[in-house]
């Protein structure tokens, strides 16, 4: 069968397994007298990559193009109108934090903590965890009033507080999902189930980025656990994969193996990219797979890599003084390492920055998921370095044109979480999708507001309710965005971040 | 034994950190699995083993340098592709190998046996090592190889 006869020195089985390895497009290539790469070949010739979405845009005024050269998939467009955010830091503070303890001043729920919760409460409602009938809880920790905004805030986060006046809060956030995963999977992907792109991908998909030499969504973990949704909340879904989000490590280098083999010289990469890139592209002429000119994109992306990416992550190139102000610590894997990693690569151009903090699940099941010890040291973590990040970004100019976001999947109950019937040491909060509080500041977003209202009890939105579509939409109109209008077609529909449903953009809170 | 501390190659190619179980792996192409799959000694030894086997069945028994070099090639190729390269693959794998070939050569490869064939200076099968090497790499980052 060829020039190498290797069934002479191989085991059967092992033949058999290299039979398998041989694919479909194999079979069509060679069985059918290469009708197969035929027909691929003329879906390539009139699809290339990234314009196969594009071009079928050019005959409809219902989608924006975003025809680009297909090597060099994330170069950076023009919005599709005049943008207030240029790039978006999204701090997502994965278990959902409870803004009863932070944001959400209740007197009422003080004056009846302890109370049976009204069965009014509870009728028709699902809950994680609590049964029966649960007690009203008030608020853990004291709350006061500053600032010329009047914003009430808990006094756990004291350094934040100093930014209350440039902060624009939603306190009347809403999901339909009451579990971690798929509600944090529909706050980044619009959609509860796995397979859609996130809001990242959408926005380097439609944007692309302004620094070739990084990736243009970056995400980055404070240590701990994942969040439960998985590596799918940053994925690129029905997009190509060249607009998934790129996870680089927390601690040890953030990105491994950005160095040659010592016996190769960057002449011999260059090289060894020529040739590869050269296969691939004969590859994708006979086959016609757009992901294999995403492979070439990205392998040009790491040959990049290698120059820029080490000084981009790298915290010892700032000084002492500016560490210590985010509370950022060489060689540790923490939400205050990676805000100010965030604004090195906000500095540097990167259009989506993603920072996942962990732990905020307080359910008071035990002392780590509680409001009295795991909330408390989750506070500490993320109050200083996010208001260093707001500081430095102000002082260097970049809030005008970055978009920070801060919240979690969704809201925390009004009543004190009882699992099985028990009142344990520890003080906790169930999932409440009902209601829940994020904030934002920056580009284009009034400073010093709050929109929306829950009820005395901080249960349920009573005005002016926002849905996480209606978030997103904001947060692409901010980028110049018609969230209509960004959309690609998969399965017969115009897929959009908004889903189809009806969404908003909320026009109450945009400068 | 952290059992959630997965291995780092995997995780770039977003397998599961093991704490959660996984419905579906997703699709996933980064730039940092290239660099994985280039740099990462598991690989960079993994193309030198390649070519070491390369040199193994196919060095000592031909002695025509040319038709031997073809036959190296193509072997190579078909123990990664698990198919016949074409003639196009074949022409740009010759093109790689001899600019390394040419290339000025940097620190010695160390690990692999390389046993010299008769007739042949050490030099010239050290760069004839390299280049296979170097094919090897370009073999197994190809999207036919990493794509099943």
């Amino acid at each position: 069968m060829s020039k190498f006869d290797l069934s002479s020195d191989l085991h059967p089985e092992r033949r058999l397994s290299a039979l398998q390895a041989q694919t479909r497009r194999h079979f069509l290539q060679s069985a059918a007298g290469g009708i197969g790469s035929l027909f691929f070949g003329t879906m390539a010739a009139s699809h290339p990559l990234i314009a196969s979405a594009s071009e079928i845009a050019k005959s409809s005024s219902e989608r924006i193009d975003v025809t680009r050269d297909a090597r060099n998939p994330l170069g950076a467009l023009p919005p599709q109108f005049a943008a207030r955010a240029k790039r978006v830091i999204y701090l997502h503070m994965a278990g959902a934090p409870s803004q009863l303890e932070l944001f959400e001043y209740k007197p009422d729920l003080i004056r009846l903590d302890g109370q049976d919760c009204p069965a009014s409460l509870l009728a028709g409602k699902r809950f994680a965890f609590i049964t029966g009938v649960p007690k009203l809880m008030g608020p853990q920790y004291p709350f006061h009033q500053t600032g010329a905004s009047g914003h009430w805030i808990s006094d756990r986060l004291p350094h934040l507080e100093k930014h209350l006046d440039e902060l624009c809060f939603i306190k009347s956030m809403r999901t339909d999902q009451f579990n971690h995963a798929p509600a944090q999977l529909l706050v980044q992907t619009g959609n509860p189930r796995l397979g859609y792109p996130s809001l990242g991908s959408w926005v380097v998909y439609g944007l692309g980025t302004e620094n070739q030499n990084l990736p243009g969504f970056i995400v980055l973990i404070s240590g701990g656990n994942m969040p439960d949704g998985g590596k799918q909340l940053w994925g690129s879904g029905f997009l190509p994969s060249v607009y998934q989000g790129v996870q680089c490590r927390s601690h040890g280098e953030p990105v491994l193996y950005l160095n040659s083999p010592s016996d190769v010289s960057v002449q011999q990469r260059r090289n060894v990219l020529d040739a590869i890139d050269e296969l691939n592209q004969q590859n994708y002429a006979s086959f016609g797979n757009p992901e294999t000119v995403t492979r070439v994109a990205q392998y040009e992306m790491s040959f990049r890599m290698q120059m820029d990416a080490t000084d981009a992550m790298d915290i010892h190139n700032e000084s002492e003084t500016v560490r210590t102000k985010y509370g950022a610590k060489i060689g540790e894997a923490s939400f205050a390492n990676n805000c100010l990693v965030a604004r090195r690569l906000a500095e540097r151009g990167v259009r989506f920055i993603q920072l996942y903090h962990w732990g905020w699940d307080s359910h008071g099941s035990n002392a780590a998921d509680s409001l009295n010890v795991g909330f408390v040291k989750r506070c500490l973590e993320v109050d200083q370095p996010i208001a260093a990040l707001l500081t430095e970004l102000k002082e260097r100019g970049m809030l005008e044109d970055t978009l920070l976001v801060w919240g979690g999947e969704f809201g925390r109950t009004s009543m004190r979480e009882n699992r099985s019937g028990q009142v344990t040491q520890f003080t906790g909060r169930d999932h409440n999708p009902g209601a829940f509080t994020i904030w934002m500041a920056g580009a284009g977003v009034k400073p010093g507001i709050t929109h929306g209202q829950t009820d005395e009890l901080g249960y349920e939105v009573v005005q002016s309710p926002v849905e996480i579509r209606d978030l997103h939409a904001t947060i692409l109109y901010l980028l110049g965005f018609d969230h209509h209008k960004l959309n690609y077609p998969f399965q017969g529909l115009d897929q959009k971040l908004t889903s189809v449903k009806s969404s908003r953009v909320v026009a109450e809170i945009l400068a | 034994v952290k059992r959630t501390s997965g291995y780092p190659s995997f995780l770039i190619f977003d397998g599961s950190d093991r704490a959660t179980s996984l419905a579906r792996r997703i699709p996933t192409n980064t730039p940092l699995q290239a660099l994985v799959t280039l740099n990462d000694p598991v690989y960079d030894e993994a193309a030198q083993a390649l070519a070491a086997r390369v040199t193994k069945d196919i060095g000592g028994k031909v002695s025509d340098t040319e038709n031997a070099l073809d036959l190296k090639l193509a072997y190579e190729a078909r123990l990664v592709l698990s198919r016949d390269a074409t003639p196009q693959e074949l022409s740009v794998l010759r093109g790689l190998y001899e600019m390394t070939t040419k290339a000025p050569t940097g620190p010695v490869l160390t690990r692999a046996s390389m046993k010299s064939s008769a007739g042949v200076s050490v030099g010239s099968a050290q760069r004839d090592f390299k280049a296979l090497k170097a094919v090897a790499s370009v073999l197994l980052n190809m999207d036919a190889a990493l794509t099943r």
